[in-house]
Order: C-alpha cells, then structure tokens, then sequence
C-alpha cells in the first residue's frame, strides 16, 4: 500500500509544537496487526482528524492515546511523556487532563444530567456545593443544555445525549478534547450543533481536539489538518486541499464515497462461477 | 437532586432490623446461660473411673438446677484415672465438701451430664478442690455382664444335688 | 488425544484459571476495603439495593419456609409423640441450614443478577470506559460499594429471614396444630445454644461474600453485548447456587 505523505504534517522533531504524537507505533491484537509503524503529530490548538475506513482502528488509536492500551513499539507521546512509561498515579494524572466524547455518550444512567456533568468534580476536587453547581451550569451553558439539567439520560435524545456527554469532558477544563465517532447516528441539525460546538471550544478554551469520524464531508469543514489511515498505516494528511488533490487511490475512494476500490466491494469469496455451477456437476 | 433521604431511611430501617432479627436470635431462643461468664465462677476437679459419654460442656447440675458445666476432661497419668475439671457459677459457693459426683444419663438416648448430691460437711467446695466421692458412668456392657454372672451364681445356687 | 479429552481438558484448564482470576479479583476487593468504607454514601446506596430491597422476598419465603417447616415437622414428630420438640428442631433446622442457604440463593435471584446487569450494562455502553478516561477507577467507584453492599446485607437478611421463619413455625404449630406454646419455645430455648446461632450467622457472612463476589465479577467481566450481560446474569445464578452449596458442606463440617 503506498503512502503518500504530505510535508507539511511530517512529525517535527523535539521541541514542536504538537501536543500529542504517535511516533513508529506498532499494536496488534491476537496476532492481528492494528497498527504498522503508525506515525501522527497532534498540533497544539488545531482539530486534528483522524479518518478512514471502518476497521483500521481508529477507537484503538484513541486508547492508545488514554493509555487504555499500550503499543507493541514505538511511542505514544502525549505531553512531552510517553504514556507507556507511565505508573498508575501519572497516567491519571494525565487522564484528568483530557476529556474524552464517547460514542454513545456513555452517560451513567443512574445519575441525572446535572450529576453526570458534576461526576468529574465531584471525583477529583473538593469544591463547595455552591461552586460546583455554577460549574456544571455553565459547562451546560456551553453546550446549549442548561434547561435540561434535571433530566435523566434515558429522557434525551441521542444529540443532546451527546452535548452532555460534551458538557462533562469539558467539566475538568481539560487541555486535550478526543471526540470518538461524534457525528454518528445524528440528525442534520444535531450534526451542525456538534461541529460547531467542536471548533468553538476548542478556540475559547484554546485546547486541541482529536476527532475521529468518518464523515468526511462535516470534519473537513473545520479540521485544521488531517490523517486518513488504512491497513495500520497514514496513507494521507494535511489540510482539506492537499487530501482532495492526492494521487493515492484509497484516498480519492474514501473522499469520494467510492463503492468499490482499494477497498473491495465483495469481500474474499471463491470463484462465482464454480460456486454456482460446481455443484451441478458431478 | 436525588432522592437520597428515601434511600438512607430505607437502609437504616433494613439494618435496624437485621440488628433486630439477630438480638431476637441470640436473646430469645439461646439458653440463657451464655451468661455464665466468669463473674466469680470456681472449678472443682473429680476423679473417675469411666466418664462414658461425658462431653465438654455438659450441664452440672444439683437437683435438676444447672450450675455449672463440664469444663475439661483429661486423664492423669499417675492415678491412672480420667480427670474432669468442672466450672461452677460463683452463686452456688456452698456446696459441701463431701458431696457426691455422679455421671447420669438425660433420659433414655439423651448427652451425659454430672450431678452432684449434697452431702453434710461444714466445710464447702472452693476453686481448686477435689470432689472425692464419685460415681462413674453406667456402661451398658458391663451392666451385661453383670447380670449374666448374676444369673450363672443364681442358677449354681438352686441347682439341685446331684443325684444318687 | 481424543478430541473429548482434549475438550475436558481445556475445560480444566478454564475453570483453573477462573477460580485463580476471581480469587485475584477477591483480594482486589479486599484490598480496596478499608478506603471503600469511607465512602460511606454509596456504600450505603447500595445496602439500600442489595439489602432493603429484598426484604419482601425474603420475609415472604421465611415465612413460608417456616410454615412448611411447622407442618412437616408436626407430622413427623407426632409419630414419635414428640411434637413438643417441634420448637427445637424447627429452630436448629432454620438456624443451621434453611436460613443461611435459601437466604443466599434468594439473594442471588434477586439481588445477584441485578448487581451482575448493572454492571455488565456499564460495560457494555461504555460507562465503565469513561470512568477510566475520567481518571476514576471503576473498581473503586462502582464494583466495590456493590460488593460491600451485598457483603453486609445477606447476614442481615439471613437474621430477618430465620426470625420471620420461626415466627412461620410458631403460626402453624401452635396456632393452628395446637402445640403448647410453653413447651414450644422452653424446649428450644433447652436445646438452642448461642453456638447455633453465630454458626448460623458466620455462615450467612460467608455466602454474602461469595454471592456477591460471583455477581460483580461476571458483571465486571460481561461480554460488552446484549447477550453477554444476559449470558452473565445466568452464570451468577448458576455459580451462585452451587458454590453456596459448596461452602455449605464445607462449613457444616468444619463447625459441627
């Protein structure tokens, strides 16, 4: 599989200005390869998305990052340290400073919306009553869902599940936002509130945001760089016109929603004919 | 925002009772004389032949009243006897020095228990002395025996003369 | 090797390493105890769950249990004209054996397979995940006060199921069958020593730990689908029920 990359998201060496990087990482789960010499830059204050097609392990990627799951090789390097290196204490330490959008939101359901937003708060500081009930407010606030804040989440629709999921990734005021799958199963107007949320917060709170999505057309309209993988691998990155105007195949199927492609439309089967007609002759 | 007074109420009402349940438990349906603590008890020790079935923890008592339990058994070596050491309540300090020790049996199938018949000394039983006057378990095989011996003397005696 | 004996053989190895990894899991547990307790609200709130809960099923089976025991025990006793005993073996009975064991299995129907769901649904739409990302340990927070809740609740109940259970004899035998009430309880209070009870007691302790233990690791360690957390919630049954009859004999045979 060829890889085209783009200079001007090379990984820069020590001292740049990325706040999260994959250098060489290799992972594999029960001996299947995810990743094969994986190399990314998080740019510090950009969006950064990280596409491609279902599959090629995307949520891994993030987990790595979190420190959920730790590479075979190479380095995952967020904040100038590497999360493999980390003990217990430190990799929490770090995880208070990120804030992470699940798929399906992944609110606890025994606790209402204001609670669920409080969770964090709750958790890791010792804030007065009083106090925490202004941040969770205003967290909602943000996100358009001050009104909602007594609900419960089986009450809210699969939008405003996910701005409040949004509303408590951002309750630790955290440097680095990872959004998995924002965009999935959402309604038009949904999708528009949740893009326009990603790029403001991340310009008011001036953080970095990783969104992971397949929703090529909404990421690209506020991704300041991005990275397509396929087969482990980045097969393209930077900013929209450099994707749009690359040569590499599987590229141009994923930015045009080809059917068929570098990724086949039939998966492995034997011969059409034989299959049908073999078993006619005896 | 939650409904937490509800919870807490129910919980503590829930272990209430559980507390309750067990103080019922332990209180109501025990024999009392768990409290037969060590407020004054003393321990006597008696000699026996054979104990039978004497268990630990076995009720002594006089005339039917409990007041005291088996505490130990052993045997000694020198006497060649089976020691029983026995706890008595510290109400019942004047048990006379030459009161008699008898393995009894509770009913026809029931445990061993000892009791003890008063005798008439001035002096009374204390912390370390020895009951002297004992009774040993009755052994059903020896009783046996007994009987049949009993019966073989019997039948020599009214044998008629041998004949001419 | 035959294919069958490969098969049990893999099956051993399986269970070998599931007993190992839940007993990991227990010390774990354990471990985290002493911090656990101090947060004492969701501790409590799940006593609430585990506990208060299932109060009504438990009394109603008590009761029941009880009542069937007075009539059997009548009958039985009457052939050798010793229905005055009904008292005392009803209460050994419930004491030393029903009490303890049918208390554990109803809590495992009951409360069991909740705490098992719960947490297996957690897992399976990625709330645990998300503690995790929160820099919240999901043990901590979730599987432990579950634990603890189930933990100190089943002696409890197992108290309140033998005190309405006796209550059960006592209806049916001198109520209804006409056993002297006198005779009923001074023969118990004869026969029943405070060993039976704590014998009673310690052995609801332990089916507490074990019901709760089996339920929180199968909800810990649930497939993250649909059908694994129903998978899940059938093997804490399961596991619960044979493994309360295990540490049954086992305790019988040590106390007695």
């Amino acid at each position: 599989m060829s890889a085209t990359h783009s200079a001007a998201a090379e990984p820069s060496g020590a001292g740049d200005d990325s706040v999260a990087r994959l250098v060489d990482v290799h992972y594999a789960v029960d001996g299947k390869p995810i990743f094969r010499g994986l190399d990314i830059a998080i740019r510090r204050g950009e969006v950064t998305a990280i596409m491609g097609p279902s599959g090629t392990g995307k949520t891994t990627l993030l987990r790595l990052v979190t420190g959920q799951v730790f590479a075979d090789a190479g380095q995952v390097i967020v904040d100038g340290r590497d999360v493999g290196s980390l003990d217990r204490r430190a990799l929490y330490a770090l995880r208070r400073r990120m804030g992470m959008l699940f798929q399906n939101g992944a609110l606890l359901t025994d606790l209402d919306v204001f609670e669920n937003v409080a969770f964090p708060l709750r958790e890791h500081t010792r804030l007065p009553e009083h106090l925490i009930r202004n941040v969770v407010l205003m967290k909602l606030h943000a996100v358009g869902l001050r009104g909602a804040a007594e609900l419960y989440p089986q009450q809210l629709s699969g939008g405003m599940g996910r701005r409040v999921a949004l509303a408590r990734a951002i309750a630790m005021d955290p440097d680095i936002l990872i959004y998995d799958e924002p965009f999935a199963g959402l309604d038009p107007i949904s999708m528009g509130v949740v893009l326009r949320l990603i790029r403001q917060l991340n310009d008011a709170l001036s953080i970095s945001s990783i969104v992971v999505t397949h929703d090529v057309r909404e990421i690209s309209q506020i991704a300041d760089t991005s990275y397509i993988l396929s087969d482990g691998q980045v097969v393209a990155s930077g900013k929209r016109k450099e994707l749009e105007s690359s040569s590499s195949e599987i590229v141009r199927q994923f930015i045009g929603g080809h059917a068929d492609g570098p990724v086949p439309f039939h998966y492995p089967a034997p011969d059409y004919h034989e299959q049908l007609l073999g078993g006619a002759v005896s | 925002m939650r409904p937490s007074r509800t919870i807490d109420l129910s919980t503590g009402l829930f272990v209430l009772l559980g507390f309750a349940a067990i103080l019922f438990l332990v209180t109501q349906i025990t024999n009392r004389e768990f409290s037969l603590g060590t407020s004054g008890s003393y321990r006597v020790n008696a000699q026996f032949e054979n104990i039978g079935g004497l268990k630990t923890g076995a009720p002594v008592s006089m005339s039917g009243v409990t007041v005291g339990r088996v505490e130990s058994i052993g045997f000694d070596m020198d006497a060649l006897k089976a020691v029983v050491t026995l706890r008595i309540d510290g109400r019942y300090d004047r048990i006379p020095e030459d009161s008699d020790a008898s393995i009894f049996t509770a009913g026809l199938l029931g445990g061993q228990y000892i009791g003890i018949t008063p005798g008439g000394a001035e002096e009374f039983l204390h912390d370390g002395s020895r009951v002297e006057f004992v009774q040993d378990a009755i052994v059903l095989e020896n009783l046996i025996s007994k009987y049949l011996f009993s019966q073989a003397d019997k039948g020599k005696a009214t044998e008629p003369s041998p004949q001419e | 090797m035959t294919g069958l004996g490969a098969e049990l053989l893999a099956s051993a190895q399986s269970f070998v390493r599931t007993v190992g990894a839940t007993t990991r899991f227990l010390l774990h547990l354990l471990a985290l105890t002493p911090a656990g307790l101090l947060r004492f609200r969701l501790v409590v709130e799940q006593v609430y769950n585990a506990g208060a809960l299932s109060l009504v099923i438990i009394m109603t089976s008590g009761l029941f249990v009880g009542m069937v025991l007075g009539l059997q025990g009548y009958d039985l006793l009457q052939r050798f004209g010793s229905e005055d005993s009904l008292g005392t073996g009803a209460a050994l009975a419930l004491l030393r054996e029903l009490g303890p064991v049918v208390t554990a299995l109803l809590f495992a129907g009951r409360a069991g397979t909740s705490l098992a769901s719960e947490i297996g649904l957690m897992r399976a739409t990625d709330q645990l995940s998300a503690m995790e990302i929160m820099a919240v340990d999901p043990m901590r927070r979730v599987v432990l006060p579950r634990f603890l809740g189930g933990a100190i609740s089943v002696p409890l109940l197992t108290a309140v199921f033998i005190a309405v259970g006796l209550f059960g004899v006592q209806l049916v035998g001198v109520q209804f069958l006409g056993v002297d009430q006198g005779s009923f309880w001074s023969q118990m209070r004869g026969a029943v020593e405070l060993g039976d009870v704590t014998e009673g007691l310690i052995k609801g302790a332990v089916f507490g730990v074990a019901c709760s233990l089996v339920a929180v690791y199968e909800g810990y360690n649930a497939e993250p689908t649909a059908e694994g957390v129903g998978r899940a919630t059938t093997r804490t049954v399961v596991i619960s029920a044979v493994l309360t009859l295990i540490l049954d004999y086992i305790l019988t045979a040590i106390m007695l």
